[in-house]
């Protein structure tokens, strides 16, 4: 297709990049001291000051006499990242309503539905894996239309929407299930898969991997993505643009649902069977990774990498705080402290973007 | 007040500076503000207003040299913090002062000077609203303390943040009044309502700073006019010698306004767009047509339906009730995408509202719109949109240093052309415009002129929306008059004066019709 450009425009660029050259070297000479205060030392902060973080952590654990032992040795990390791929999926579902300003809170229910259904698809109607498979980011895809058009629609908030649908997700499961978990006639195939290793890691990560670069490419590299970005930022400019806005909103949350539809065959996968009541529980440490994510890497916008690095920084401290020997309920203090962090930099970051 | 003390000085600002990290924003600027006077503060975009009007406020610190003067108190520019000002007696009303539309005018008078409360914190509604009634006889304003916000006009809004400001100053008028744009948003029989109003406050001793682009105001109203430009007081003007030519000459520092009108003015060709019997909202069968090549005005009071049949033609209230043409062939569109799709294209009166994407680039901001042309298959050419970004703000004028800074650090003027190239750069038919040279600077606003005509010369047709007088009968061929939601007259040629617009506009002569 066509790139956009003209021989006018290409000459006019070239002389528009001379004077921005000039004006970049007036500026250096001008305010030097300025920029090194507000670009060379402060933005690579902003920008990598988690990774850092992340890196000091490990270091600690790794050379404390009380952890070092354990924290680094190849099982630890195997079970620490491996209990983290479906999390970080589940994260990164969390991203494209978050990118237009709304809030997806029944990713975790969503997650828990599509992994009962897979399971339940092989272990009940012995549907064949390919099928069963298929079947979570479908059921994930429903539920996200779900969403959509009752918040486009019928304009229902968001995280009120969102809350009721998770909340009747979670009574259908409980009754479909009676509270018992599936655990029989799993496809050894999935199991495998989900316990095998690539190249010392868990094979799932190759799934996280996956996912995490289609999202980024798509986020990033497509009209989609900048669409979903400008309802973020101004819903009636995008409007005025000329965006079918509702259309996108309804996109995003059947991405999202889809992707924590991925999430919970996984989950299958990792754990050999489906628990009703697993799902929930990834709802608030995905928030609190996306959230946190967002104030990393491209600071004041979610993205999947800062969302990866956040996963990387969660996963490490409380999995040295356990080696420790800090209890169970250390994991959602951390937990939740990130969530408030991760809103509180995010919206400050978005704010002094928005020069307000 | 007696005689004798209407010559007091009120505010004395005495060779005050501010240096933002190596650039000076403001050198030695001194003004001197009378009791019973209305003393204009004008210069563009950047001339350093909003920096003296924030250091009066205490917001931003100055520097440490000079002093501020007021009520008899000497205050280093450094030392001012806003509860200090308050305590002095400088009163702020900013041009986004807000009226709420859920309250009545009793509470919304409150709000800036707190609930009169009985025991347990029940307010005393009694009182309150008596209260209220006495400040709004004191104000001159003609109100009910129990009308809802939202019934209230612009005029009506802008007095009644007026007086809630200085409601709480003594008897005599002791505070001094700073308003930042109070007109901007008003139109013409509107402003000059508020501003009647401000000569009689004026007249009853109080201090006024005004702080305006727009220029004929000033020449009417003050007393005495201050001009900055690049941080400096360049001019200061008296009653006797203020003129509009010379406050424009003093904020430009040269005669500007005036060559958007020497353009030629292009012969006018067929109809591009036409539009008959456009109804809802406040319209009540309204006819357009617009010819290729021409500026067309649409001139009104507010509530005239100006901004309601811009953003009707343009879908944005679904489909236009009536029939709509677009080369001579009937067209239906019911969505701003579809009609952009069409070819018409809508920079809309709220540029923060409604065009700006604050926390995204410049880039992103230019090539909204026009996404699909860098998808080139498999991904978004980034390269080629950083190009045609350049290329844009080469043509269309824009200052920029940083093309992936976010849009919200660049000037208004700067803003207003980028939505401006983001709407030209797709060759639009139809190029609606409502109100888009509000809060610019006149330097700016002969830009935006300009690319206007070339625009024409190149075939789009324009549809412009004001609520300047002035402005229309600079800068379109012809210009129509909305009064009550319907095209009441036309006027063009020798008649497009800016007092035959106002006087068609208020309905009282419908000769034209």
């Amino acid at each position: 297709m066509t790139m956009g450009t003209n021989p006018t425009e290409a000459a006019a660029s070239a002389k528009g990049r001379a004077i921005a050259a000039s004006r970049r070297r007036r500026e250096l000479a001008g305010g030097i001291k300025q920029r090194l205060a507000s670009t060379s030392i402060a933005e690579p902060l902003e920008r990598y000051g988690l990774l850092l973080l992340t890196s000091i952590i490990v270091a600690f654990f790794a050379l404390w006499p009380q952890t070092r032992d354990v924290y680094l040795n190849s099982a630890n990390v195997r079970v620490t990242i491996g209990n983290q791929t479906v999390l970080g999926v589940a994260a990164i579902a969390a991203i494209p309503p978050l990118l237009c300003g709304r809030f997806d809170l029944s990713i975790g229910a969503v997650l828990g539905l599509a992994a009962i259904g897979v399971a339940a698809a092989m272990s009940r109607a012995g549907l064949p894996l390919v099928v069963a498979v298929g079947l979570g980011p479908a059921i994930g895809a429903m539920v996200g239309l779900a969403n959509g058009v009752l918040t486009t629609r019928f304009r229902i908030h968001s995280l009120i929407c969102t809350i009721g649908t998770a909340t009747i997700i979670g009574g259908v499961v409980s009754w479909y299930t009676g509270g018992e978990s599936i655990v029989s006639g799993i496809s050894p195939g999935l199991i495998g898969f989900g316990t095998g290793e690539f190249l010392l890691l868990p094979q799932t990560v190759i799934v996280l991997a996956a996912v995490a670069v289609a999202a980024w490419f798509l986020f990033q590299h497509t009209p989609f993505g900048r669409y979903l970005h400008a309802i973020g930022s101004n819903e009636e400019a995008s409007r005025l643009v000329g965006l079918r806005v509702e259309h996108m909103v309804v996109l995003s949350f059947v991405l999202a649902g889809a992707i924590a539809g991925v999430a919970g065959v996984l989950l299958v996968a990792r754990s050999g069977g489906a628990t009703p009541t697993a799902g929930p529980l990834y709802a608030l440490p995905a928030f609190a990774s996306a959230f946190l994510g967002a104030a990393a890497i491209r600071p004041g916008r979610f993205n999947v990498w800062g969302t990866m690095v956040a996963i990387l920084f969660l996963a490490s401290l409380t999995s040295g705080l356990n080696l420790a020997g800090a209890q169970d309920y250390v994991t959602d203090l951390v937990n939740g402290v990130a969530l408030l962090v991760g809103v509180g930099l995010t919206a400050q970051f978005a704010r002094r973007r928005a020069g307000r | 007040m007696a005689a004798s003390a209407r010559k007091e000085t009120a505010l004395a600002v005495t060779s005050v500076a501010k240096t933002f990290l190596g650039t000076r924003a403001l050198r030695g600027v001194s003004l001197k503000l009378a009791r019973g006077s209305i003393h204009a503060l004008v210069g563009s975009n950047g001339s350093g207003k909003s920096t003296l009007v924030k250091i009066l406020a205490g917001v931003l610190p100055g520097d440490p040299s000079g002093e501020i003067e007021i009520a008899g108190r000497r205050i280093a520019p450094d030392a001012m913090t806003p509860d200090l000002a308050r305590a002095c007696g400088l009163r702020f009303v900013h041009q986004s002062t807000p009226v709420f539309a859920d309250l009545d005018v009793a509470e919304n008078l409150a709000l800036g000077h707190g609930f009169d409360r009985g025991r347990l914190g029940r307010i005393r509604w009694s009182s309150q609203y008596g209260h209220a009634r006495e400040v709004l006889r004191r104000f001159h304003i003609e109100l009910e303390p129990d009308t809802p916000g939202r019934l209230l006009g612009p005029s009506q809004q802008t007095m009644l943040a007026i007086a809630r400001a200085l409601q709480d100053q003594d008897h005599n008028r002791d505070a001094v009044l700073v308003l930042d744009e109070p007109t901007a948003s008003l139109g013409g029989p509107d402003a000059d309502l508020v501003l009647s109003t401000l000569r009689r406050y004026a007249a009853e001793g109080q201090a006024i700073l005004l702080v305006t682009h727009r220029l004929s105001e000033v020449a009417t109203v003050a007393d005495v006019a201050t001009v900055l430009r690049d941080g400096v007081v360049v001019e200061r003007l008296d009653r006797s010698d203020l003129s509009e030519e010379r406050l424009i000459e003093a904020i430009v520092g040269r005669p500007v306004l005036r060559a958007a009108t020497e353009l030629d003015h292009q012969p006018a060709q067929d109809v591009v767009f036409e539009a008959r019997g456009i109804i809802g909202g406040p319209l009540a069968v309204a006819t357009v047509a617009i010819r290729r090549g021409e500026i067309v005005g649409l001139a009104g009071l507010q509530g005239s339906g100006r901004s309601a049949l811009l953003e009707t033609l343009f879908g944005l209230h679904g489909e236009p009730g009536g029939e709509t043409f677009l080369d001579g062939s009937r067209v239906r569109y019911s969505t701003p995408g579809q009609a952009s799709r069409l070819g018409l294209a809508l920079v809309p009166s709220d540029r923060a509202r409604q065009a700006l994407f604050p926390d995204m680039s410049v880039i992103e901001n230019l090539t909204m719109g026009d996404l699909r042309r860098y998808w080139c298959g498999v991904h978004l050419d980034h390269a080629g949109e950083r190009r045609g970004a350049l290329a844009l703000c080469d043509a269309f004028g824009i200052k920029n240093s940083d093309l992936e800074a976010p849009i919200s650090s660049l000037s208004g003027g700067n803003q207003q052309k980028v939505v401006l190239a983001r709407c030209l750069r797709r060759r639009p038919k139809v190029l609606m415009l409502d109100d888009p040279t509000q809060w610019i600077d006149v330097g700016a606003r002969a830009d935006i002129y300009r690319l206007l005509r070339t625009a024409v010369d190149e075939g789009t047709a324009v549809l412009l929306a004001s609520s300047d007088p002035e402005e229309l009968s600079l800068v379109c061929d012809r210009v129509l008059v909305l009064v009550r939601g319907r095209v009441a007259s036309e006027v063009s040629g020798d008649e497009l004066a800016p007092e035959r617009l106002e006087q068609l506009a208020f309905g009282t002569d419908r000769a034209a019709a």
